[in-house]
């Protein structure tokens, strides 16, 4: 229906309409850093920064900056300064941990010092993992361009959607924030001579729905797409989450290929994250769902960088795994 | 009690029934020609301005006067005075009937009347001012002259849209015929519903108001739709660019039953229907047939049983409907589409006039209004399978609406010349449509089929009113209209009570300078859930619930009004609004929500809303000039209008969309003879508050991906990413000035039967591209170039001549 009140207005708009660039007396304001970080138990601390752009600047202009003194501080002591390696990115030795608020203080050149805070929450872990699949051989003729010919390969597939139930103990009395992620293997090939090569495998995120929660909680980033979930509604208990599992996802990644590869298992993650975090997706999928709208009032991105953009926090994760035989 | 304020109420009583030894004269004011009744007209005595009064919505008036002999003149706008000598022993039942002639003397009374009453913020503006307006695509719309009207901003550009002392659209109180209207918006608010040929009299109030009107925090727009000629048959019949109406009036038994039927439909659908066929005949096996139009319809009839009964019937029904039905065919497979979105009000109002006594009039009425949005999606398709014929079909409808059924019983009592008094109750059964959608799925092949409900289910709410004011004199400069109003509002076992005083008072300076004020309170058991700029149909009506207060606001008002030389009036006033509890979609919900996340069209709509307050400030100017071969009106309005809500722009104060501080509306009217008439209208006013980012960024997931990328193994050299724009607080920018000129001239002469008039009106006469809306990506369908971004405005109305044929019986 969206969809068809636009129809309708474009109509009047072509009938009558014109448009013309012009000048509003655009405030535009000093650039500044830009701060975007996710930091966790399971790896030493590494943050991005680079610059804002104004609003009529061209994409073209967006720049990493390399050259901060960026400051990493663990509940409230300095513990070490993070030095960069490469596109925006600096890295530290230190690995956070549960419990702890870690801040980034950072400064380049001209630009005003930044900061942002992030807490650590403590890992819920999972209680209990159930899948239900039907996984299918299938045999396939492929073609060889080297032998020229075309040989059987067999291919280990999910026949149709499955499900994943994870469940876990919300502590009582306090607030929880989970993020849930399924990952697997994906083999990583490359053309040569003509010929699909091997080289290696990458960990990827499978996409997943839950009947209960709407797109708006759905984070999507490469490697780590998922929903946020918040114990509004099982605060204290134990609680089930089914996950449904789409074949073609699972197929497109994680098959066996012509090379006879293992199915890979796919890991259940689930993340302990901030309210924060959870505020931010629910704000970033608004965001989205105006942004291509001029009738609707637009939405910020949350954002928690002092005198900064950006968005900065931490998670604490425990994994589970699926096998597949 | 004390001894002294038993003493006190026993002198009030004394005081108040002192003048027992008098008569009353009551009855009624009617044109002469058609036996229309006339509100407004004053009643006086010539010899001591103190004994006067003025006629109700229905022409009835009630003056008590001492027993002895004495001459009233009756007089109204545009009619002869009359003057009748009594030689008063008796109370007094009469119909008086003034015949239409010159003005000059009922202009004075009228300019008199803005002084001396103590009702302040009301402007009223002839019918017969709002036809001979120049008008965009010849369509005469009475919302569009109530936005040149000061205190008043108009919402986005060619829309009805109008918000009252920073108000909302929604606290506006309009009245049609005494029947709320809910969705006053033809063609997503271009064109208003009501029909000027339907039409009598127009007024509004923006602040002071009597105990009598309540619902609504901002204005009471009061339109009155005429009652139909008693004596004979008159009609008269347009046609412009997009719609014809028609009008006819006249009596069913002369002098006791009469009628009014107006009608109006556009034709764009009509017009495109050749241009469908066309497409449809180009593209083999494909039908196509789309189309839009609105109509509505005006009824009334009513019936004097006697001189003290009277029982009115009025009717508007009025419907938008936009569809696509879509025929395809491929080989033996065929696959129909339908699409039909339409929405509509149907108003009702069955009303009886009563003269109790000479003192004591009543109005008793029943009322039903239902308004209803629904848009339906279907599609089927036949295909044979190899084993026959198999047909898959699925429908969508959404329904959402408003229905109200109410008694309202209201009393006019005038026991002395000083006071009149008004009382009245009112009850209300409110039953809301948030919005239920079905889904029906049926498919032969699969054997499947589905026919389920979901949504939103109808919310049921009792509202009651009760309330007393009294207009009352002290002296010769002092007037006061002192009230009451208590209301109620009972939704899933709340209920919630209010006590609005309403107090309004002048002080007569001279006579023709007079100092006013007021001090009201008004309570809203209904909100508004809309985050469009424009009248969707989709916006819902809501009420407050448990979870929802109502919404509530406290205005104070002081002004002067003069009576200057040849019937200019002046006002000045100025104002000071608070609001609570005002609603608003919380930061990217909206009506297109999924169902599941909480929009408007899910379960779980009063998760999804901000509570919070407003405020808005200013002053206002307004040079009128009612009647006469020139008339019209200068306005000037500055204002402050503020919104602030926790969740909304961090909880700050931000300024409302149609925070103006600068707004100008110019309409005159020049009549050169009795045959070619030219109304100019100009409008000025500060741009529009609006959201624009003030920077952008990349955010983290987006960051994610894009350095992925940047290390991709298979080495693409393309990187795509998208930015977040930073809007820091809402309505930050202000987009450029609005202005416009409006020029028609009306060309008529005599013919056989009646009159004809040519009218030809060029809306924005001089081509300014006003903005519709900004944006930064590029056009409106969605196209941009994030590597060349631009601040586009979009126009809606470029320069638009227009031109229209009437045709009115003699």
């Amino acid at each position: 229906m969206k969809r068809t009140i636009i129809i309708i207005l474009s109509l009047i708009f072509s009938l009558s309409a014109c448009r013309e660039y012009i000048d509003i007396e655009i405030d535009e304001k000093e650039k500044v850093l830009v701060l975007n970080g996710f930091i966790n138990t399971d790896s030493t601390v590494r943050i991005n920064l680079a610059q804002s752009l104004g609003v009529l600047e061209s994409n073209n202009n967006f720049k990493f900056v390399s050259d901060a003194q960026v400051d990493l501080y663990e509940d409230g002591q300095m513990i070490e300064s993070l030095q960069y390696d490469s596109l925006g990115f600096y890295s530290g030795t230190s690995r956070p941990e549960a419990g702890k608020n870690y801040e980034i203080r950072a400064s380049a050149g001209s630009f005003e010092m930044i900061s942002s805070n992030a807490f650590i929450p403590r890992p819920v872990p999972v209680k209990e993992v159930n899948s239900d699949f039907t996984l299918d051989s299938v045999v396939e003729q492929w073609w060889n361009p080297q032998t020229q010919q075309y040989f059987d390969t067999t291919f280990v597939r999910m026949s149709e959607e499955g499900t994943i139930e994870v469940k876990f103990d919300d502590p009582p009395d306090e607030k929880n924030y989970y993020f849930l992620t399924f990952n697997c293997l994906m083999p990583i090939y490359k053309w040569q001579d003509g010929y699909e090569v091997r080289i290696g495998e990458q960990m990827v995120s499978l996409s997943y729905d839950i009947n209960t929660l709407s797109y708006e909680n759905y984070l999507y980033m490469r490697n780590f797409s998922g929903y946020v979930i918040s114990d509004d509604f099982f605060n204290g208990q134990t609680y089930a989450l089914t996950a449904r599992i789409y074949s073609w996802a699972f197929s497109e990644y994680a098959y066996g290929s012509y090379n006879a590869l293992p199915l890979s298992p796919i890991y259940v993650n689930l993340h302990s994250v901030s309210e924060e975090f959870f505020d931010f997706v629910i704000s970033y999928s608004k965001y989205d769902e105006t942004a291509y709208n001029p009738f609707a009032e637009p939405v910020n991105v949350l954002s928690n960088v002092e005198n900064g953009y950006g968005f900065f926090t931490g998670y604490s994760t425990l994994t589970d795994s699926i096998g597949f035989n | 009690m004390s001894k002294k304020c038993v003493f006190l109420v026993l002198l009030a009583f004394t005081a108040f029934f002192a003048e027992a030894q008098k008569v009353t004269v009551s009855g009624y004011v009617e044109d002469a020609e058609s036996g229309e009744r006339l509100p407004g007209a004053g009643v006086y005595n010539p010899d001591n301005p103190l004994q006067g009064t003025v006629t109700n919505n229905y022409g009835f008036f009630s003056i008590t006067l001492p027993q002895e002999d004495l001459s009233l003149t009756v007089s109204f706008v545009g009619y002869a005075p009359q003057k009748i000598d009594f030689d008063l022993k008796k109370d007094t039942l009469l119909t008086i009937r003034l015949q239409a002639g010159t003005e000059l003397e009922e202009v004075l009374v009228e300019g008199e009347n803005q002084v001396k009453s103590s009702q302040m913020s009301e402007v009223s503006i002839p019918i017969k001012s709002i036809l001979k307006m120049p008008v965009l695509l010849g369509e005469t719309d009475v919302l569009k002259a109530v936005q040149l009207l000061p205190g008043v901003q108009s919402g986005t550009e060619g829309t009805g849209g109008f918000y009252v002392r920073g108000g909302s659209s929604d606290q506006n109180l309009i009245l049609l015929d005494g029947v709320p209207v809910y969705n006053v918006n033809h063609l997503f608010g271009f064109f208003s519903v009501f029909n000027g040929y339907a039409i009598n009299d127009v007024s509004l109030i923006k602040g002071g108001f009597p105990a009598r009107y309540g619902g609504r925090l901002s204005s009471v727009l009061d339109i009155r739709m005429k009652e139909g000629n008693m004596k004979k048959i008159r009609g008269e019949a347009s046609s412009g660019i997009i719609a014809s109406k028609i009008s006819v009036e006249g009596p069913i038994i002369k002098d006791k039953t009469s009628f009014i039927v107006s009608g109006r439909r556009t034709y764009l659908d009509l017009l495109a229907a050749p241009i469908m066929r066309l497409v449809s005949s180009a593209s083999y096996g494909t039908s196509l047939n789309a189309g839009y139009f609105f109509y509505d319809i005006n009824a009334k009839v009513n019936h004097r049983f006697s001189q003290r009964d009277r029982l009115y019937l009025s009717v508007y029904a009025g419907k938008d409907k936009a569809y696509v039905k879509a025929h395809d065919e491929y080989g033996s497979d065929s696959y129909n589409s339908d699409f039909d979105l339409h929405w509509g009000n149907l108003t009702s109002a069955l009303r009886w006039n009563h003269i109790f006594n000479s003192k004591l009039f009543g109005n008793l009425t029943f009322t039903y209004s239902d308004y209803r949005f629904v848009t339906a999606v279907s599609d089927e398709w036949e295909y044979n399978s190899g084993q026959g014929v198999e047909k898959q079909e699925w429908a969508v409808e959404y329904l959402s609406g408003i229905e109200d059924l109410a008694i309202k019983i209201d009393m006019d009592y005038s026991p002395l010349p000083s006071h009149n008094i008004k009382f009245g109750a009112s009850g209300i059964y409110h039953v809301f449509k948030p919005g239920v959608s079905a889904f029906r799925y049926n498919d032969n092949y699969e054997n499947m089929s589905v026919d389920t409900t979901f949504g939103s289910g109808n919310l049921y709410a009792q509202e009651f009113a009760v309330y007393a004011e009294d207009d009352f004199r002290i002296g010769k400069r002092f007037k006061f209209n002192i009230g009451g109003h208590f209301s109620g509002f009972s939704v899933r076992d709340t209920m919630y009570y209010s006590v609005q005083p309403r107090l309004s008072g002048r002080f007569l300076i001279s006579d023709k300078i007079s100092l006013k004020a007021s001090y009201v309170q008004m309570t809203q058991y209904l909100h508004f859930l809309t985050n469009s700029t424009i009248g969707l149909p989709t916006d819902l009506w809501l009420p407050a619930t448990d979870r929802i207060s109502p919404q509530h606001s406290e205005q104070y008002a002081a002004g002067l009004a003069f009576s200057l030389k040849n019937d200019l009036n002046l006002t000045l006033e100025g104002f000071y609004k608070e609001m609570q509890n005002l609603i608003e979609y919380q930061e990217g919900a909206s009506f297109f929500s999924d169902p599941e996340s909480g929009g408007a069209a899910g379960e779980s709509w009063e998760d999804k809303i901000e509570i919070g307050r407003g405020w808005s400030y200013g002053g206002e100017f307004m040079l009128q000039k009612k009647y006469g071969q020139f008339n019209g009106w200068l306005a000037y309005t500055l204002s402050w209008t503020e919104r602030q809500f926790e969740n909304i722009a961090f909880g700050e104060r931000f300024p409302f969309r149609y925070d103006r501080r600068h707004d100008i509306s110019v309409s005159l009217s020049y009549e050169f003879n009795d045959k070619v008439d030219m109304g100019i209208t100009w409008v000025y006013g500060t741009g529009n508050a609006v959201t624009l980012a003030t920077q952008r960024y990349m955010p983290v997931n987006e960051l994610a991906n894009y350095t992925e990328q940047l290390q991709d193994p298979y080495g693409y050299d393309y990187y795509y990413y998208e930015t977040v724009e930073y809007y820091g607080t809402r309505n930050n920018y202000r987009l450029p000035a609005y202005h416009r000129l409006d020029v028609g001239i009306n060309f008529t002469k005599e013919k056989t039967f009646g009159y004809r008039t040519w009218s030809i009106a060029v809306y924005n006469a001089y081509n300014r591209k006003n903005p519709f809306f900004v944006d930064f990506r590029g056009d409106f369908l969605g196209n941009y170039n994030e590597d060349n971004r631009q601040l586009v405005k979009y126009s809606l109305f470029p320069i638009i001549p227009s031109v229209s044929y009437t045709y009115k019986l003699k």
